[in-house]
């Protein structure tokens, strides 16, 4: 009996499971165009004015085969859309060591402008990760939250830090 | 010094002659002077154009990254106002706010060809206290061919191994670059430009500081390593990441609009794009449109209509498209054929690749163009 019911449930789950959806066409075309700026990015404010749009935004950055710098940059305005979902997800993609590190910065800002004081220990890892480059990024990404506790988080790792690009940014948020 | 000033400029109008107008030939610089401006932010000085001039550069600065300026007025020859920064769209001459090195094209559409003469330029700095710049000039006289070449240097800065193997040993046989290089070649054949002679250099200076730039002042510092005396080419940095202040990726930026075209040395002296943009599954479309549209800015131009629809380029045959449904940005719904399939529309799309004629005719002024 319990087999059939775990196998009417699979069913269910492979019949309306969707990796992913978008909204409407219109919808994920607004998106996609405000993703698709040369040379600027919409603000927190213009994200709020196109309205609950984060769906899409999650949409976009699962999107494995879509445009890289689209789905970098939705990664990065999931953050004005802060939900549990996407926090879990920007968690899962800080954390994934093969994805491109440029998404990997995405999520981390994203973490960071969404969830204040919440992200930081979501970011720790980040700030001893491999990648200097990743490290420098949560660095910032943390200086950005401004908050005592984050101020102590660079206090610390500033203590460790051995590569000189990431010290002297520390260091710069740290005013020294 | 006089007699020594004519024989400098003798020898700089001589020198790289016979090599079909790649160096110095064809382009003649004028040591403007320093400047210092009045406690208003202000200061005018003469530009006396060459009679043979088919551009015109003049550039002001270094005065930091956190000070702006741009042009006040300036006057034609004539006593005509040519740009006022009260009513910045009322002629066809722009010139931009710009931190640390401002640039100012002439012309920048065939409506307001560059005149020969005295000009008078009124430099505004916008600082508390006095600020002293030297200012310059590079008149291109070499006359405008039918087909144009622009040549250009691309730079590798901390990228190898990110997207691809990606370094200047490399790089000349990479697909997704290549496929790029020949997408500009495409994209600018329609505004009757050819893309030239492309060197491949590894950046030798802090890597690790501009793999990914964070600021202007890192922008800036990145584009001063083009080397000084610049030569006639478009430099393309390739980078890992710009990152806005919220920490979101941008694209590709240009100095400018224009650029500081066939000057080295300055913090507006090329172009930088990011690994960003490589896409596997759309091998070199649109980086190759990225770097065209940044390319297309460093060169002179503008954005057809800006992304909030508030300023407009100077062309005439560039569509004007206005927010009709007014939420703040005009997007390719709303302007399809009336600016949106253009390079240099403000969002990339499949479709936007369209050049005019008016921005062939910038382009192939442009002192880094031969």
């Amino acid at each position: 009996m319990k087999l059939r019911i775990s196998a009417a449930l699979a069913a269910l789950f492979i019949a309306f499971y969707t990796p992913f959806s978008y909204a409407d066409d219109a919808t994920r075309a607004r998106v996609v165009e405000a993703l698709s700026a040369y040379e600027s990015v919409p603000s927190q404010a213009d994200w709020e004015k196109m309205g609950d749009v984060g769906p899409e935004l999650l949409a976009l950055s699962q999107d494995t085969a879509g445009s890289p710098s689209v789905r970098s940059r939705a990664t990065h305005a999931l953050g004005y859309f802060p939900t549990d979902s996407h926090r879990d997800w920007l968690v899962s993609v800080l954390s994934d060591t093969g994805a491109r590190s440029g998404l990997r910065r995405s999520a981390c800002y994203a973490l960071a402008n969404g969830w204040d004081d919440e992200a930081l220990p979501l970011i720790r890892p980040a700030l001893v990760a491999e990648d200097k480059q990743l490290r420098n990024a949560a660095a910032r990404a943390v200086g950005g939250i401004g908050s005592p506790a984050a101020r102590a988080v660079l206090e610390e790792r500033l203590a460790t830090e051995a590569d000189p690009m990431v010290l002297s940014t520390l260091k710069s948020l740290l005013g020294r | 010094m006089y007699p020594y000033s004519i024989l400098a400029l003798f020898l700089l109008v001589l020198g790289g002659c016979g090599d079909e107008g790649k160096g110095e030939e064809g382009l003649v610089r004028e040591d403007l002077g320093k400047v210092t401006t009045d406690a208003d932010g202000g200061v005018t000085l003469p530009v006396d154009v060459p009679e043979d001039a088919v551009s015109a550069l003049i550039t002001c600065g270094p005065y930091g990254y956190d000070v702006l300026a741009t042009a006040d007025l300036l006057v034609d020859p004539g006593g005509a106002t040519i740009f006022d920064d009260d009513d910045p769209e009322a002629t066809a001459m722009r010139v931009n706010v710009e931190d640390d090195f401002l640039p100012m094209l002439m012309p920048v559409s065939p409506d307001l060809d560059v005149q020969a003469g005295e000009h008078q330029l009124t430099l505004y700095v916008d600082s508390d206290s006095p600020v002293t710049v030297s200012c310059g000039a590079v008149y291109r006289v070499q006359p405008v061919e039918e087909e144009t070449t622009v040549d250009a240097r691309l730079v590798f800065v901390g990228v190898d191994g990110t997207v691809d193997t990606l370094n200047a040993q490399y790089a000349k046989t990479e697909a997704v670059l290549t496929a790029a290089l020949a997408e500009i070649e495409s994209v600018w054949a329609r505004a009757g430009i050819t893309l030239g002679e492309v060197l491949y250099d590894d950046f030798s200076g802090d890597t690790d500081s501009y793999t990914v730039i964070d600021d202007d002042k890192e922008f800036g510092d990145l584009l001063r390593t083009v080397e000084t005396p610049g030569d006639r080419r478009v430099t393309f940095f390739f980078v890992q990441d710009i990152t806005a202040d919220d920490g979101a990726t941008i694209l590709g930026l240009s100095a400018g609009p224009p650029g500081a075209a066939a000057m080295g040395g300055t913090s507006k002296s090329g172009v930088v794009v990011t690994t960003a943009a490589w896409d596997e599954a759309d091998p070199g479309g649109f980086l190759g449109r990225l770097m065209a549209h940044e390319g297309g800015h460093f060169l002179g131009l503008y954005h057809p209509t800006e992304k909030d629809g508030s300023g407009h380029d100077p062309l005439g045959d560039t569509p004007e498209c206005s927010d009709g449904d007014g939420d703040g940005q005009v997007s390719t719904s709303e302007c399809g054929s009336n600016g949106a399939d253009n390079l240099m529309w403000w969002a990339a799309s499949d479709g936007a690749s369209d050049m005019s004629a008016d921005q062939g005719w910038v382009m192939k002024r442009s002192a880094a163009a031969h």
